[in-house]
């Protein structure tokens, strides 16, 4: 924690970097010939959707340390993943309509997989902080098994929906990709990567000082 | 090389085809591009800000408190 | 095994106590009817409701119940302190989780038998076209939803506020067995029925179940020890 600490002013160096390039790399990147200029947005959703899922990782496995371990760390490591997974799933979920808005002429379709994956997903997820809020003691256990559960909803959700139609680019979009827009793609789910890391860092100093906080609380106390 | 919209449609469910030319739409695109990148930024600062005066005022009661038990 | 044999005493322990007075069984079934009445008025077209909401009000009526059972079914040994009582005993979680288990799926599928013909009844579905494969969907679906509901309900049986975190907790994560039941059951209501699709529908859910009661049963022990 202490490193992490340390590395985080030149992390958030690095973040910034790539997200000042980044809409000059939108920029220049070909316009699709089909959906026009608003597919763009492709170079912001998607880089927000990694973020999401990474989240949901990570909480899932820090909620399975917590689990078994009980190691204070790992309950602060899953909670702030988890509000991070609601925030990135906020900007998924209001560029996607955006997006799908003038692409396929709708704001949402349920059969989309990728959509209703990351709605349960961000609905799951805010469950878990409302858990944590309203749950009372004990609930960051409760929420570790709650948040075991929602990790591999991830996949399943995945599976039950994608044996519907679907009307959004095929995973096979992001391999099939031309180098002049593969370029762009990445170097925003690097941006939101390192944004990721960086807001996970200080999120998880927070949850830190907020149980050394009730700590010193209960020492005052004696 | 002037593929059909539908060609381009149906190929684009399997891959992005950047365009060679550029034909103009109903609906305008630009603003919906522009309020999501804007919403982008809009929901990642807010964020910020509120992690950050969360980290603040945590900080700051977390001295006030080992003073006063360092007071004692 | 002993795991087994304890939780047949426990389900069977339940049972007994719901065998004299009903209130469970009684309540949930007509939450869940009085739940088809409500939604058969939202969906009334033209004095009839579309054919192929049937499958819809069924699976989200035995949602409802569902819920409300497994609150009611907690709140009961949280009263009496069973629980703790329970987890006192030199017996193995597992058998704990187990013997809930059963005994809310006994109660569900007497729910079912009730409320599915009901179903059929008021909104012209083909309850006879295929009984085994809906019966089978039924089961799995039940099944899918009661194993995570049980460990949630007996996790929050001290959490505040526990009437409104179950369903909070309980229906995104069983939106893939909701998914699976509601479209396998209309591929089977429907004008042309597509029994493959349902059939496909069911063994998601199976795998679904699976996945999830092995979670809990991994789960109920290190979250139930305080």
């Amino acid at each position: 924690m202490r490193l992490a600490t340390r590395l985080l002013p030149l992390l958030l160096l690095v973040t910034a970097v790539f997200f000042i390039r980044a809409p000059f790399l939108i920029k220049a990147a070909p316009i699709e010939s089909t959906m026009g200029v608003v597919q763009k947005i492709f170079y912001f959703h998607v880089p927000a959707a990694a973020a999401t899922f990474l989240g949901a990782t990570v909480c899932g496995i820090a909620s399975i340390l917590f689990l078994w371990r009980r190691r204070p760390m790992a309950d602060h490591v899953a909670v702030s993943a988890a509000e991070l997974v609601v925030t990135f799933g906020v900007i998924v979920l209001i560029t996607g309509p955006l997006w799908a808005r003038k692409a396929w002429g709708i704001w949402w379709e349920w059969r989309d997989v990728r959509l209703t994956t990351t709605f349960v997903m961000w609905t799951t997820f805010a469950a878990y902080l409302l858990l944590r809020r309203f749950g009372g003691p004990g609930s960051n256990i409760m929420a570790a098994a709650f948040g075991l559960f929602g990790m591999a909803l991830v996949p399943i959700v995945y599976q039950s929906v994608s044996y519907w139609n679907t009307l959004h680019p095929k995973a096979t979009v992001v391999r099939t990709l031309p180098p002049e827009m593969a370029g762009p793609l990445w170097w925003g789910i690097t941006a939101f990567v390192l944004l990721f890391t960086a807001l996970m860092i200080v999120r998880v100093r927070l949850e830190a000082g907020r149980a050394a906080l009730e700590d010193a609380y209960v020492e005052l106390e004696d | 090389m002037s593929n059909s919209k539908t060609e381009l449609q149906a190929q684009a469910q399997e891959g992005f085809v950047p365009a060679t030319s550029i034909t103009t739409e109903s609906l305008p695109a630009t603003p919906l591009l522009y309020s999501a990148y804007g919403a982008v930024w809009v929901i990642l600062i807010l964020y910020v800000f509120v992690l950050a005066r969360r980290l603040t005022r945590v900080e700051r009661d977390l001295r006030d408190v080992s003073a006063r038990i360092a007071k004692r | 095994m002993n795991v087994l044999r304890i939780a047949w005493v426990i389900a069977r322990k339940d049972l007994v106590v719901e065998m004299r007075s009903r209130e469970l069984a009684y309540t949930t079934l007509f939450f869940a009817v009085a739940c088809v009445l409500v939604f058969a008025f939202a969906f009334i077209r033209q004095g009839r409701t579309p054919e192929d909401v049937a499958a819809g009000i069924l699976w989200v009526a035995l949602a409802f119940s569902g819920t409300m059972a497994l609150g009611r079914a907690f709140e009961r040994e949280r009263q009496a302190e069973t629980l703790r009582a329970l987890l006192l005993a030199p017996v193995e979680r597992a058998s704990i989780y187990l013997g809930k288990l059963a005994g809310l799926l006994v109660l569900m599928a007497a729910v079912e038998a009730v409320v599915v013909p009901l179903v059929a009844l008021l909104f012209d579905a083909p309850l006879w076209r295929a009984p085994g494969l809906l019966i089978a969907l039924l089961a799995a679906g039940t099944l899918g939803f009661a194993g995570v509901g049980t460990l949630f309900a007996a996790m929050l049986v001290r959490a505040h506020s526990r009437d409104v975190l179950l369903p909070i907790l309980l229906y995104p994560i069983t939106v893939p067995v909701m998914i699976a039941g509601v479209r396998g059951t209309a591929a089977i209501f429907a004008a042309e029925p597509n029994f493959d699709a349902a059939r496909a529908w069911l063994s998601m859910l199976v795998f679904f179940d699976a996945i999830f009661v092995t979670m809990a049963l991994w789960v109920f022990a290190p979250v139930m020890n305080e």
